[in-house]
This record gives C-alpha cells, sequence and structure tokens, in this order.
C-alpha cells in the first residue's frame, strides 16, 4: 500500500510524472526531474565574451566546462542576487549539461496528466512554446516547463543555431 | 539471438577493416620474384579471417569473395601461381572491393552485388588459369590429376610440393621427425630410400621410377605429378592421412587442408607465434573511456594541486610530512596523466601506410616513376589527429605527384634521374609535430602563380616574397593545372587542405627551388588534448595563450604607442603591429586600460601578425584542452577552456579567429 501511494498510483488513472519545483522570484515553476543532474550552491563563473547578460558564464563541474543561466534575468523575474543561498540546477538535457540559477529548490512534487492545466496563449513573460501547462499545488499555481525546449531555444542561445534546427 | 550477434558487428567491422588494411599493405610490400613466404600466409591468413567472421555474421557477399581470393592467395603461397603486377592489382582491387562491401555491411546500404560478382569473375579467371611456371612445363599431366580424381589428389599434390620445399630447405633429419610426428608407422628404411632418391638422384631414379618414363630425375623438383606417384608408394603413411583429411575437409576449401598437417608448416607457425602474441597484448578500448579517463586524470591533478595549496597553510609537525607525501602524490599524478595520454597516442604510420598505395596506382595512372620514402613513420601523435591528417596529406602527397614529379622523359632532359622521389617524413620538434612531403621534382613555379592569381582576382600585384607567393595556392578557387585532371587541379583542395590542417591547430609552410622541387611542412600540436600555454591575467580574469603563437612579450613605453583613430598601433623594430585590447574583445571589467601600464604580447598566426594588450604575465604552463562546444557553443576568438590549479576555468585564446574576429568588429563598429 505505501509502495502504490509512493508509485502514485492512487492519485488517478493518468501517467505520473515526477517534477522538481523551483522558485524565481514570488513564483513557483517545476521541470521534469528526470532532466535534473544535481543541486549544488553558486560559485562564481567565468564570463564568456559578447554572451547575453543572463549567461553567466562557464564553471568547471567535475571536468565539464559547462554554462551557467540565470533564468531570473532571462525573464526579468525577481532580483538576481547572488549569496549562500543562490542555488543552481544542473541539468541534464540532450547530451548536454546546463546550469540554470534559481532562487530556491522547494519540493519534488507528484502531478498526473489530469492536475496539468493548459496554459494561456499570452500574458506570461515566459514564451507559451517552453511550458508544458499549469498545475495547483496547495495554495499555488505551479508552472511546468519544457525545460528541454527552453534550453535548446535560439533565444537562450546555448546551442549553436544549427544544432536547434536539427532537433526540430 | 539475433540482438546478441548485433553486438560483434562492430568488433567485426574493426577488425576486418584492420585485416583489409593489413592485406594492403603486405601486397604493397610483396617481392614479386621472390615472394616471402611468411608475407603470403599474413596475407592469406587476414583473408581467412575475413571469411570466417563474414560467415559467422551471414554477410554472404563478403565470404563469396574472400573465399575465391583465399583460394587464389593459398595457391600463390604453395607457388603454385607466380606472382605477378597484374595479379597484385587485381588482389588490390579485390582489397578496395571488400571495403566498400564491408562498409555497405556497416552502413546497411546496399551490396554492390554486380562489383562482387565481377570481382569474383576476375579471381576465377586467374585461377583458371595455370599460371604457375612449374606447371607450364608439363600442363597435360597435372590437369589429369585434376579431372580424374578429387580434392584429395589435389591435396595430396600440394602435400607433396610443401613436401619437397622441406627436403630442399631441410637437413635430411627433419622429414623423419615430421613423420614421426604425423603419421602412425614411419618406416626408416623407405624414409631412407626416400633420401637416396633426392641425394642421389642418377641410380635411384631408374629403381624406384618405374612406372614413370620421364628420363631426367630433376623432374621431380619441378613437376608435382609423377613425383605424387611416386611417393604414394614408398611413403605409405602419406595415403592414409590423406583420406583422413578428405573427409574432414569434404566440403571445405581444398585452401585449408594441408597448410594444417605438413610440409614447411612448422616452420611458419614457429614464426607465427610472436605474432600472435603481440596481437594479444593490446587490446581494444573505447575511445570514449580513455576521453573519461582523460578527464578524471585531470581532475586528480586539479585536486591534488589544491591540496598542496592547503598544505602549505598547515603548520607544525604533521606540515613537513604532509608536503613530502603530496609531493609524492605529484609526482605519481604527473605519471599517471603522461600515461593516460600516451595511450590516445598512435605512430603516424596508421596514416602513412595507405601512402605506398596511393603513390603506386597514381605513379601507374599518371605514367611517372615515383620512390615513395617514408622516414619517422613510429613519431607518436594523438589519435584524432591520425584520422584529421588523412585527407590533407593524401591531397598533398597526390599533389606532389601530379604536378611536383615530372615524367620520366622530362627528368632525363633535366639532368636527373628518371624516378622521382617524395619524401614523407614525421619528426618532433620540441612539442610540435614536423610533417613534410619533400618531392624532387618541377617545383613550384613563380611565374605561373602570380599569373594565375593576377588572372583570378587574387592580387594585383606581383612584388611579393616567394613565401607570399607559395601560399597563394591555398587561396580558395586556385589551381595552376594547365588541364583538369581527375587526380588534381579541380581548384578546390589547396585551400581545403589549408583549413584542415588549420582545423587541428596546424600550420603549413611551403619552401620550393625552380626544378629541385618543393616540400610542404605541417606544424601539428603534440595533442589535442593539451596546449602548452602561457597563462596571462586580465583584469579577474585568466587566459591562456598558445605558447606556438607568441613571439614576445613586451611592456610597451610611451613612444611606442600610435594612433589611427581609436585604435592603437604598436611601433617595434621598424614595423607598425596592430595592437588589441584583450580586455575590451573579451568584454573583461577592471582591467588595465593603459598599453604601457600592462603587457603586450606579441602574437603570429598564420594569417596576421598581431599585439594584444593584458596586465600581466602569469606564467608558462601545459593545459588540457576542455571543448566549450560540448556543453555551449563556439566562441569567438576562444578556441577553448581549461581548468586551473584551483578549480577555476580559464579561457585558451585562439590567435587565428581572434584576428578575424578583430577584423569583423572593426568593420561592424565602421558600418555603424
Amino acid at each position: 500500500m505505501s509502495l502504490d501511494s509512493h508509485m502514485g498510483f492512487d492519485t488517478g488513472t493518468g501517467a505520473v510524472n515526477e517534477y522538481l519545483s523551483f522558485v524565481l522570484g514570488d513564483e513557483h515553476y517545476a521541470l521534469d526531474i528526470i532532466a535534473v543532474k544535481e543541486i549544488r550552491g553558486y560559485e562564481t563563473a567565468t564570463k564568456i565574451a559578447n554572451a547575453p547578460p543572463f549567461i553567466k558564464g562557464v564553471i568547471n563541474l567535475r571536468g565539464d566546462i559547462v554554462p551557467i543561466v540565470d533564468l531570473r534575468l532571462k525573464f526579468d523575474i525577481g532580483e538576481a542576487k547572488y549569496d549562500e543561498f543562490t542555488i543552481v540546477i544542473m541539468l541534464n538535457v540532450l547530451d548536454r549539461i546546463v546550469g540554470i540559477v534559481v532562487d530556491g529548490v522547494s519540493d519534488v512534487i507528484r502531478l498526473s496528466d489530469e492536475d496539468v492545466r493548459p496554459p494561456p496563449e499570452f500574458g506570461v513573460a515566459f514564451d507559451s512554446r517552453y511550458l508544458k501547462g499549469l498545475a495547483p499545488v496547495d495554495e499555488h499555481m505551479v508552472i511546468l516547463v519544457n525545460i528541454e525546449r527552453l534550453i535548446s531555444s535560439e533565444e537562450l542561445g546555448l546551442f549553436e543555431s544549427q544544432t536547434v534546427t536539427d532537433e526540430g | 539471438m539475433s540482438i546478441d550477434m548485433e553486438q560483434f558487428h562492430a568488433v567485426f567491422f574493426d577488425e576486418s577493416q584492420e585485416h583489409l588494411d593489413d592485406m594492403e599493405q603486405l601486397l604493397m610490400a610483396l617481392d614479386l620474384d621472390n615472394p616471402d613466404p611468411e608475407q603470403l600466409n599474413s596475407i592469406f591468413r587476414a583473408a581467412h579471417s575475413i571469411k570466417g567472421g563474414s560467415g559467422i555474421f551471414g554477410f554472404d557477399a563478403l565470404t563469396g569473395l574472400t573465399h575465391v581470393m583465399e583460394n587464389l592467395l593459398d595457391r600463390a603461397r604453395k607457388q603454385e601461381l607466380q606472382l605477378t603486377t597484374p595479379i597484385v592489382d587485381l588482389f588490390l582491387s579485390t582489397v578496395d572491393l571488400l571495403k566498400q562491401v564491408l562498409d555497405a555491411y556497416r552502413d546497411e546500404s546496399d551490396i554492390p552485388q554486380q562489383a562482387i560478382d565481377e570481382g569474383i569473375k576476375a579471381l576465377e579467371a586467374v585461377t583458371a588459369q595455370p599460371s604457375s611456371q612449374s606447371m607450364e612445363d608439363e600442363p597435360i599431366e597435372s590437369s589429369v590429376v585434376v579431372d580424374d580424381a578429387d580434392a584429395l589428389d589435389v591435396d595430396e599434390q600440394e602435400e607433396e610440393i610443401d613436401g619437397f620445399g622441406l627436403f630442399d630447405d631441410w637437413a635430411p633429419t627433419e622429414p623423419q621427425q615430421d613423420g614421426g610426428e604425423e603419421a602412425s608407422e614411419p618406416s626408416p628404411d623407405t624414409t631412407i630410400e626416400g633420401f637416396g632418391l633426392f641425394d642421389d638422384d642418377e641410380s635411384t631414379d631408374v629403381a624406384i621410377n618405374p612406372a614413370d618414363t620421364e628420363s631426367d630425375g630433376y623432374g621431380f623438383f619441378e613437376q608435382p605429378d609423377p613425383q605424387n606417384k611416386v611417393t604414394d608408394p614408398q611413403y605409405g603413411f602419406h595415403k592414409p592421412l590423406a583420406e583422413i583429411q578428405m573427409d574432414v575437409r569434404a566440403s571445405q576449401t581444398r585452401s585449408e587442408g594441408p597448410s594444417t598437417s605438413k610440409g614447411p608448416i612448422p616452420r611458419r607457425e614457429a614464426k607465427a607465434k610472436p605474432a600472435a602474441s603481440k596481437e594479444s597484448s593490446s587490446i581494444r578500448v573505447d575511445t570514449n573511456k580513455i576521453d573519461s579517463m582523460v578527464n578524471l586524470v585531470g581532475e586528480l591533478v586539479i585536486t591534488q594541486s589544491m591540496l598542496s595549496m592547503i598544505s602549505n597553510e598547515v603548520e607544525g609537525k604533521a606540515a613537513e610530512r604532509l608536503q613530502t607525501a603530496i609531493l609524492e602524490l605529484q609526482r605519481n599524478t604527473r605519471e599517471i596523466q603522461e600515461s593516460v595520454m600516451s595511450m590516445r597516442m598512435l605512430p603516424v604510420n596508421m596514416t602513412f601506410n595507405r601512402f605506398p598505395r596511393v603513390v603506386r596506382d597514381l605513379s601507374q595512372k599518371l605514367d611517372k616513376k615515383v620512390e615513395l620514402v617514408i622516414e619517422g613513420g613510429n613519431t607518436e601523435i594523438d589519435k584524432s589527429m591520425i584520422e584529421k591528417l588523412v585527407d590533407p596529406l593524401t591531397h598533398l602527397v597526390r599533389n606532389s605527384i601530379d604536378h611536383g614529379i615530372e615524367k620520366p622523359e622530362q627528368r632525363i632532359a633535366a639532368g636527373k634521374s628518371d624516378t622521382g622521389t617524395v619524401v614523407l617524413r614525421a619528426e618532433q620538434k620540441g612539442s610540435a609535430i614536423v610533417i613534410s612531403i619533400i618531392d624532387d621534382g618541377a617545383g613550384l613555379n613563380r611565374e605561373r602563380i602570380l599569373s594565375k592569381a593576377m588572372e583570378n582576382g587574387l592580387i594585383n600585384d606581383t612584388n611579393l616574397a616567394d613565401e607570399e607567393v607559395w601560399h597563394l595556392i591555398f587561396e580558395p578557387g586556385f589551381s595552376t593545372a594547365a588541364e583538369v585532371t581527375d587526380v588534381s587541379g579541380r581548384g578546390v583542395g589547396m585551400d581545403v587542405v589549408r583549413r584542415n590542417i588549420e582545423a587541428i591547430g596546424g600550420r603549413i609552410d611551403i619552401s620550393s627551388a625552380l626544378g629541385k622541387g618543393s616540400s610542404f611542412s605541417i606544424q601539428l600540436p603534440l595533442t589535442l588534448a593539451i596546449v602548452d600555454g602561457m597563462c596571462v591575467s586580465i583584469g579577474e580574469q585568466i587566459f591562456v595563450i598558445p605558447l606556438v603563437n607568441i613571439i614576445e612579450s613586451l611592456q610597451p613605453a610611451k613612444n611606442q604607442i600610435k594612433y589611427i583613430g581609436k585604435d592603437a598601433l604598436l611601433w617595434i623594430r621598424e614595423q607598425y603591429w596592430p595592437l588589441v585590447a584583450l580586455h575590451k574583445l573579451m568584454d573583461v571589467d577592471n582591467a588595465i586600460e593603459d598599453p604601457t601600464q600592462g603587457i603586450v604580447v606579441l602574437l603570429e598566426s598564420s594569417k596576421k601578425r598581431f599585439g594584444v594588450q593584458i596586465d600581466a604575465l602569469l606564467g608558462q604552463q601545459q593545459v588540457v584542452i576542455k571543448s566549450l562546444e560540448q556543453h555551449y557553443r563556439p566562441v569567438p576568438g576562444i578556441s577553448g577552456a581549461t581548468i586551473m590549479g584551483d578549480g577555476r576555468v580559464a579561457m585558451i585564446l585562439d590567435p587565428e579567429s581572434c584576428a578575424d574576429f578583430v577584423t569583423e568588429r572593426l568593420l561592424q563598429e565602421v558600418a555603424s
């Protein structure tokens, strides 16, 4: 029984996915936990010449040179401050490692497909292309991010534009 | 089941590729008049391995083709077939075809069935010819044997031929040992009598050879057939063995049989053994595993240098012991790093070995006599470079033969030997590998290059130094070949050569003397994974400049800095050098603005020479190059990143693209 509830079988008939929720400013976001490699504290990155301001630079992740993106700067949410509480979520997306700076990581949440509502067509900083949907969790509205599409987007410029077209 | 087999496919493809490469090299090295049996055996074994493997995996097209080839090779190694240049050519083209078929299987594309059928036909045509010289003497008799009997007689006949080799070459006691091992009842009497036959041909010949009307006893040595008849009654023990073999081999090719049991085989196997043990001393490792090891060792080095920094802060009795231990660690990590790095290194012969074939084919095609000399093939370079060198080197060698080496009559008219020489040389010079392609041909023609360049609008001034003129041939769309051949001279290529070489961090230089020859030398870094660099600081950031590109560094005096508008120039040794403020280019804050307060490093790329302004020099260091593209994207002016001793990331400057980047930026500024 406890196993069942752990697996989330009791929440409904639709497929259940696990998401990592995080905070940007006052807003709650979540991304597919499969994409998360690890969570670590912010460390100063080495600046990359002529990169947009939201790309903080690159860090050494056990031998890999990994870019760090500050989503707060990219989407102009909250205040981009860097202290000992600043968190970086290291993501493993399309065979690449990318770190995203967030204000905090809150929880792992389980949502079935039925819990997820379609995103509005407009009116949010996130382009609706990068949204998977919205889900009410407790009091909050959690914004589910299609992290793969966001990270590989031309807008973020982490991939060479050719790669983006290749991967659709 | 099929899935289980598929995991071995990659290994089979790799190994077959190697076997084919080996075959090609061995065929090229074969001395036709006096072929080394060991080499012929190696070629045969390679073909046999491919046949066996392809049979297991059901690659029938490969099996069919190698089977016919193997038969022919088997006859060649038994000296039944006199090898000639056309036959070797046929073998070589079969090897090419096999490579195609192998690629087709690997890529799961269509099998070139028509070409295979033609190849088999061509090989069978040779098989059908009684081209062995000994057979030509008595063609009728040998054909009789083949016709009346089946594979058994052929086998036996072959065994006898092998046996002759044994008797001729070896001490008389040897066959006795052989016989003792292999036959159940060796008769000493008959054996001795047999020896009598060979030693004392005149008298014994008549006695033991009643059935044969051949008057000349020496005929035995030339004609396998009569001997076959003679030895049958004498060496009774041959017969049962052959019968056993016939049963075993009823469905197999005759090629495999005799080699396993008779004649000079012990000698062959004795030679083959060291080769086999050599093979087993190496294992096939996925390059990804090595790369990840290189990575981890890099991390180890960083951790170790962090430890040694911390150890400096430790005080008291423990400090000294700690530092000794850390020194030990440092030595060990350095050794580990070196040995891991050496795993990526392969002898440049891996690339060079294909050139005898290229030269042979090309010189035949062009009616030129060319001798290829390979020097320093054991020089080791990074594996990834080996692959990337193939195309540019092939192009340069073809170019040397096509454009450089003259036709024999022209060479003689010029007072040279009719055979041209192309030298392919690899050598290590410091931390660079220099590969040169040197020919003793006509040399580059300055006037022709200049007029061609004028024609194509590449230049408008002919007053250039030789060096600059030679480099014109690397310009896109430049070709001096009077007529377009399929060898070279399509007007593409030399610019691709230069681009390919620059892509692996190399440089190409030309020197040439009219009528004497030309030399193309390629300077390559020892490895792509490590660069000798100068660490420099700009603001709070560290950059690494490859030492190869650094000419010198200096602190400029005020009167050496001149300006055109906002752009600074450096006046040094009677020349104005462009001066690039690296902190502006690389967007670094808090850097020294005034060039006279900082340091200027003079850089040389293949295209341009310029000075870069930095804050300070930190020191020379070997750094491991990490890709920025793996997780990010290429950055203009930067070739990669590296991890410093404290774990921080430093950018490695790429002087080649830096120059382009500066130009581009200036153009943009002008435009806006």
